[in-house]
């Protein structure tokens, strides 16, 4: 395995676990009792969208064939058989994050300010990124238990 | 020193702040409610002490996933199997949902608190665990669930030494 294929790994797989990162203190936010700006959702939602954007694109382009198996890897044999639904559900949960995630940022600029006076709104925002923060740690967590 | 004991170190101060971190939540918390009510200075206490224990539990988070690379770098994926291991992972993740749950006041204060501190002490004992042989993971979590029966029990007994009675919703 050679030094750059190592690094791009690495960077892939911290790039999703600061998403989850995140999401989640973009959650806490939401969930505090002493109400956030709008400013501060903003950015959390944004750093959450652009680090998923990242990772998926790291993943997605740089390492592909890595995550396809061609460049060996050791696992127990039922993990090897389900390989093709892991790289299936990588494939699929990366666009949905991203979707989730730029679904949050338009909601956060726009509606950000009624978040502390309209429940309705902050529902919907908790459960939307509680989904990406979710997301984003299986992301993280299949980027490094199954090549 | 090598990359290993490097990501051990960093690993090792998150726990540290985090364990540290949710000791003095409770002792603070405790201090704050023998006259019944947290004031505002107290409350900047809490609020500093949670801060450490979060940066904590990210600097753990980010660390541990270090040490689960290296280990698939240099071709140790037999330890992903540990179920010590994963029972590691679940605590951080109760850890972690408890921490949102405290936040959401979802969870009483004089629950979440000890829940969170023995969660932590718990990784913390599991981290020391993982050098030796390997526990099933069943019966890593009935120790935790003991553990949280004993602690809650211990310090629901300091609070009525101290005279502490929590408010519940």
């Amino acid at each position: 395995m050679t030094l750059s294929l190592i690094l791009l790994i690495t960077v892939h797989v911290f790039l999703a676990l600061a998403a989850a990162v995140f999401f989640y203190g973009l959650l806490l936010k939401l969930l505090s009792k002493k109400g956030a700006s709008r400013k501060s959702l903003i950015v959390y939602a944004l750093l959450g969208f652009v680090t998923s954007g990242l990772a998926w694109f790291t993943g997605g382009v740089s390492l592909s064939d890595y995550y396809k198996g061609l460049f060996g890897f050791v696992t127990g044999e039922s993990v090897t058989a389900l390989m093709p639904l892991f790289a299936g559900a990588r494939s699929l949960l990366f666009p949905i994050l991203m979707l989730v995630a730029l679904v949050v940022l338009i909601t956060v600029w726009f509606k950000g300010g009624e978040v502390n006076e309209n429940s309705k709104v902050k529902a919907v925002l908790v459960m939307l990124v509680a989904t990406a923060a979710m997301m984003a740690t299986v992301l993280s967590f299949l980027g490094v238990l199954v090549p | 020193m090598d990359s290993l004991t490097f990501l051990i170190i960093l690993h090792l101060i998150g726990t540290v702040l985090g364990v540290g971190g949710a000791t003095f939540i409770e002792i603070f918390l405790n201090k704050a409610l023998r006259d019944g009510e947290v004031d505002p200075i107290e409350g900047s206490f809490l609020r500093t002490t949670f801060t450490v224990v979060r940066i904590g539990l990210i600097i753990s988070i980010f660390t541990g996933f270090a040490l689960l690379l290296l280990y698939r770098f240099e071709g140790q994926e037999f330890r992903f199997y540990d179920p010590t291991l994963w029972a590691k992972f679940t605590l951080i993740g109760v850890i972690v949902v408890n921490a949102l749950l405290l936040q959401a006041h979802k969870i009483p204060i004089w629950l979440g608190s000890p829940l969170s501190l023995v969660s932590w002490y718990t990784v913390m004992i599991i981290g020391v665990l993982l050098r030796g042989p390997s526990i099933p993971y069943l019966e890593v979590m009935l120790y935790y669930v003991i553990a949280l029966v004993f602690g809650g029990l211990l310090l629901e007994g300091i609070r009525r030494q101290l005279g502490i009675k929590p408010k519940h919703k």
